[in-house]
């Protein structure tokens, strides 16, 4: 997590986060995680950029527990008109219904 | 130089060597709505949002309308166009509806889109190789050509700020771009090398270097440090 921090925040520390990152998890698995931050650092720009609402899905899986983390607190919440009903899909494609 | 280096100690698969070079050279083709020098220039920007004394004030700010001023431009893309990519580059939590119809009504939902996939595509590619300590390559040869400035037909209001197709398959998110579908596709092979890899996206248990819910602590932890509600 430290290395995500660091890398989204573009901390001083990102070599050092990085260097024990690779200490513990090895090569391979580093460039998987730098390959997650960097998507995702894309993947959340596009969808605040184009103001798309949460899938109706995705919307009900997380109904029970966005308020308590202060998600819905974010400035995108109110791109999205539904809150949802607590729900969980039986599938990770059933998510994004 | 290679966008990702093949001369890395990490042994960085293939596919993502592969992969971003192609992209690289694709951002800088001529576009549906913008010509290559623009989406060249567009992607310096991205670069000066970095060092630009604005978007530093603006992400210390409680709001970042409260800081008026002029960004620390390297182009001569429209204002409109420049605070686009150094907003999005900086601070992408923040952006608003409002802030967004204004850029809109100047520069056209299409040209938007175009520019905000091109800002995306550069991120993620210059993202990987900065969290690997890995430099940033050039910035590539900007294309000949003239936009075609086609818009897709199956287009409408789904609830965004933009215009996307209404044929829903997946996520509202894989869909975001899909005003500009030829540059839409640059963003797509790019979320595919990174993360979704086809059918495994379905999957809970992933055959890679990190399990499935080691990959999506670390994408959350990114969400919620960018704050995006999605």
């Amino acid at each position: 997590m430290r290395y995500a921090e660091s890398a989204v925040q573009r901390d001083s520390d990102l070599t050092e986060s990085r260097t024990r990152l690779l200490r513990l998890i090895g090569p391979q698995a580093l460039v998987e995680a730098s390959a997650t931050v960097s998507a995702f650092e894309g993947l959340n720009r596009i969808a605040d950029a184009t103001g798309i609402q949460l899938d109706a899905g995705l919307a009900d899986e997380s109904a029970d527990f966005r308020n308590d983390l202060g998600i819905n607190s974010y400035a995108g919440a109110v791109n999205t008109k539904s809150n949802g009903s607590p729900d969980r899909a039986d599938s990770v494609l059933g998510i994004f219904r | 130089m290679a966008v990702t280096n093949h001369d890395s100690e990490l042994d960085i698969d293939p596919m993502f060597i592969s992969t971003h070079n192609d992209l690289w050279l694709r951002l800088g083709s001529c576009g549906t709505w913008w010509t290559g020098p623009q989406r060249v220039a567009a992607m310096s920007e991205v670069r000066a949002a970095f060092e630009c004394d604005l978007c530093s004030e603006r992400s210390e700010a409680l709001s970042p309308l409260m800081i008026e001023g002029v960004h620390d431009s390297v182009s001569e893309l429209p204002p409109e166009a420049v605070d686009l990519v150094h907003r999005l580059t900086t601070d992408p939590g923040r952006l608003t509806q409002p802030w967004a119809n204004t850029i809109i009504d100047v520069l056209g939902e299409e040209r938007y889109v175009e520019i905000v996939t091109v800002v995306c595509v550069q991120y993620v590619i210059e993202s990987f190789a900065r969290n690997l300590g890995l430099p940033l390559p050039d910035l590539p040869e900007a294309g000949d050509g003239i936009p075609n400035h086609v818009r897709p037909t199956d287009v409408g209001d789904v609830g965004a700020w933009v215009s996307q197709t209404v044929d829903k398959k997946l996520a509202n998110v894989s869909r975001a771009a899909s005003l500009v579908p030829d540059t839409e596709v640059l963003w797509r092979d790019l979320v595919q090398c990174h993360y979704s890899r086809g059918p495994q996206f379905a999957e809970l248990v992933w055959d890679r270097a990190l399990a499935r819910p080691q990959v999506e602590l670390l994408a959350s932890t990114v969400s919620a440090l960018n704050e995006c509600f999605y």
